[in-house]
């Protein structure tokens, strides 16, 4: 690589070095101005910078030794073949305003500003421009393309002309359009001062191929290449990249806010609705929760009511049982009573009649007794006989009295049993209805009933064997 | 501010305007430079100093409110005296927003 491809190549390395620190500071201040610090993001950007510097710096130390490597090497001929206009095409395409994109954005000394193409682009247009008229047209009409056949005649004149010439690119430079650009563009918005910063060099920038075209040496070093265009469109390519690069990040960062933001504000609607879903939810069970005690309640009340029913139906129909079996043993009492009474009345009549037929025989006349009889009365025998019928007749009438009265007491005692296992089932009832469950309450009362019945049993039994030592007894 | 004489045509007023903001334009440009160059550094240290990031940032920025200012001066035509009165009360009110 040449010395002046090797200026150019480094020019443009330090001019993408500044734009791409300059892009960095920029992304830097948008993370200051949202106050969202992005590591990451940073540690990228200053990786390209450094590629850029590292770049750089090999270049550098390229230089040197390339330099003396290539210092004996033939320059001239080689400079005299590869003038600028050998490069150029016919349309005048590569002028120094053919760059700008049309919308104007960029005046002449936008460009410029950054250095980048002052000698190598300049001065061949001013080695064409050296024929004399050439120049003057180029700085009138700045717009117009170059005429190549025209400087090509003039490829060997001397380098004043080109001096005068170099400027063409930037002679728009001062005109009002150029220097009205910053307040047109100005209104105090975020996006203003990188245009107002690309516009400011302006000055300087006019300068600078003045500067170039006063140094032969290097417009012959600044003869077009097609390696050096493809180098400079590489690294326009790169810068562009760059910027555009830092342009994104900004939007980015901007937009990562903005969806941050969205994503929270998603996540709490989200995380709102769940609550609400999970309260209804809640509400849902509880509600269900309730009805089933309700229902669990109601149901449970419904048993209860039904085995009261039931054990009260039991009990009144125990009670009717009880009621007309104890009814039945009174009566049957009763009656065994009157039949003992009447037994004990026959007796006494009985009784009675001997003893009249006793006193007819002392005073009044008898009556007529039975036919197997009279013998027997009339006789000792018989009047023993009498007398012992009398005592036994008495004996058992006393036991039958006390039969009578023992029988009179245990129906009394039964009774008494009776009315206290009214009251013990009154008791249990009270008791179950208290504290026991229904079941429970139900067979207490079964209990008490077995009871009851039990004891109308004994009491029969009693009553039996109280008959029958009545009719032993009489027997 | 402060940074402009007073008096002179309104001419000279909006060349002195459009030459300061040149120059704070280049001064913005440079501390941007050299914002990326110190995070360049911190980068290769593998931390970055958030402070003094801030406060370089804080300068660009405040380079930037005042280039704002300059610019609306331009466009709006005000007379120096205006634009000095206009930060004054930016600065005022700035300053109140802070408190």
């Amino acid at each position: 690589m040449r010395k002046g491809a090797l200026k150019k190549r480094k020019r443009q390395l330090e001019e993408l070095l500044l734009d791409r620190r300059e892009a960095l500071g920029e992304l830097v201040l948008g993370m200051y101005v949202q106050n969202s610090w992005d590591d990451d993001l940073l540690a990228r950007g200053s990786a390209e910078v450094a590629e850029v510097d590292n770049e750089l710096s090999q270049l550098t130390a390229e230089a040197p030794a390339k330099q003396a490597a290539a210092a004996p090497a033939p320059v001239e001929p080689e400079t005299a073949e590869h003038t600028g206009e050998h490069e150029f095409p016919e349309t005048g395409e590569h002028t120094g305003e053919h760059d700008y994109p049309a919308t104007g954005e960029h005046t002449a000394e936008q460009d410029l500003a950054t250095g980048e193409y002052t000698g190598e682009h300049d001065l061949p247009t001013g080695d064409h421009l050296a024929g004399g008229t050439g120049s003057q047209d180029e700085r009138d009409t700045p717009g117009e393309p170059v005429k190549p056949p025209v400087k090509a005649e003039a490829a060997g004149a001397a380098p004043p002309p080109a001096a005068t010439a170099a400027p063409t690119p930037s002679a728009t430079a001062p005109t009002p359009s150029a220097t009205s650009a910053p307040p047109a563009t100005a209104p105090g918005t975020g996006a203003e001062p990188p245009v107002a910063a690309s516009t400011g060099p302006a000055v300087p920038a006019t300068a600078k191929p003045q500067e170039g075209a006063a140094k032969p040496q290097e417009a012959t070093d600044a003869t077009p290449d097609n390696r050096l265009d493809r180098t400079a469109k590489d690294v326009e390519e790169r810068e562009r990249r760059a910027r555009t690069a830092a342009e994104a990040a900004r939007a980015s960062l901007a937009a990562d806010s903005q969806t941050e933001l969205t994503a929270i504000i998603g996540e709490v609607e989200s995380e709102r609705k769940q609550l609400d879903q999970a309260l209804a939810t809640a509400a849902a069970s509880i509600t269900a929760s309730e009805k089933r005690a309700t229902e669990a309640e109601e149901s449970a009340k419904k048993r209860i009511g039904e085995a009261e029913e039931a054990s009260k139906k039991k009990i009144a129909e125990a009670e009717a049982r009880m009621a007309s079996e104890a009814a039945a043993n009174r009566e049957a009492a009763t009656e065994w009573v009157r039949s003992q009474s009447a037994e004990i009345e026959a007796d006494a009549a009985l009784a009675a009649e001997i003893a009249a037929g006793e006193a007819g025989e002392q005073g009044a006349p008898p009556p007529p007794p039975p036919p197997g009889a009279a013998a027997a009365v009339d006789s000792p025998e018989a009047n023993r006989k009498i007398t012992a019928l009398q005592a036994e007749l008495a004996a058992e009438k006393a036991a039958k009295a006390e039969a009578l009265a023992n029988a009179e007491a245990r129906l009394k005692s039964i009774e008494d049993s009776a009315r206290e296992a009214e009251e013990r089932v009154a008791k249990a009832e009270q008791a179950a209805k208290a504290e026991t469950p229904a079941h429970s309450e139900a067979e207490t009362r079964e209990a008490a009933v077995d009871w009851l019945r039990g004891q109308i049993a004994a009491l029969r039994q009693e009553i039996h064997k109280g008959a029958a030592a009545g009719q032993e007894d009489g027997s | 501010m402060g940074i402009f004489g007073r008096g002179g045509s309104g001419g000279r007023e909006r060349r002195a305007m459009r030459k300061h903001l040149e120059e704070l334009d280049d001064l913005r440009r440079k501390n941007l430079g050299e914002l990326g160059r110190m995070t360049v550094e911190m980068s290769r240290e593998g931390s970055f100093d958030r402070r003094l990031l801030s406060e370089k940032a804080g300068e660009v920025a405040s380079i930037d409110r005042e280039a704002d200012l300059v610019a609306r001066g331009i466009e709006e035509g005000l007379s120096l005296e205006e634009l000095e009165d206009l930060a004054r009360r930016e600065d005022g009110s700035s300053s109140a927003a802070a408190e």
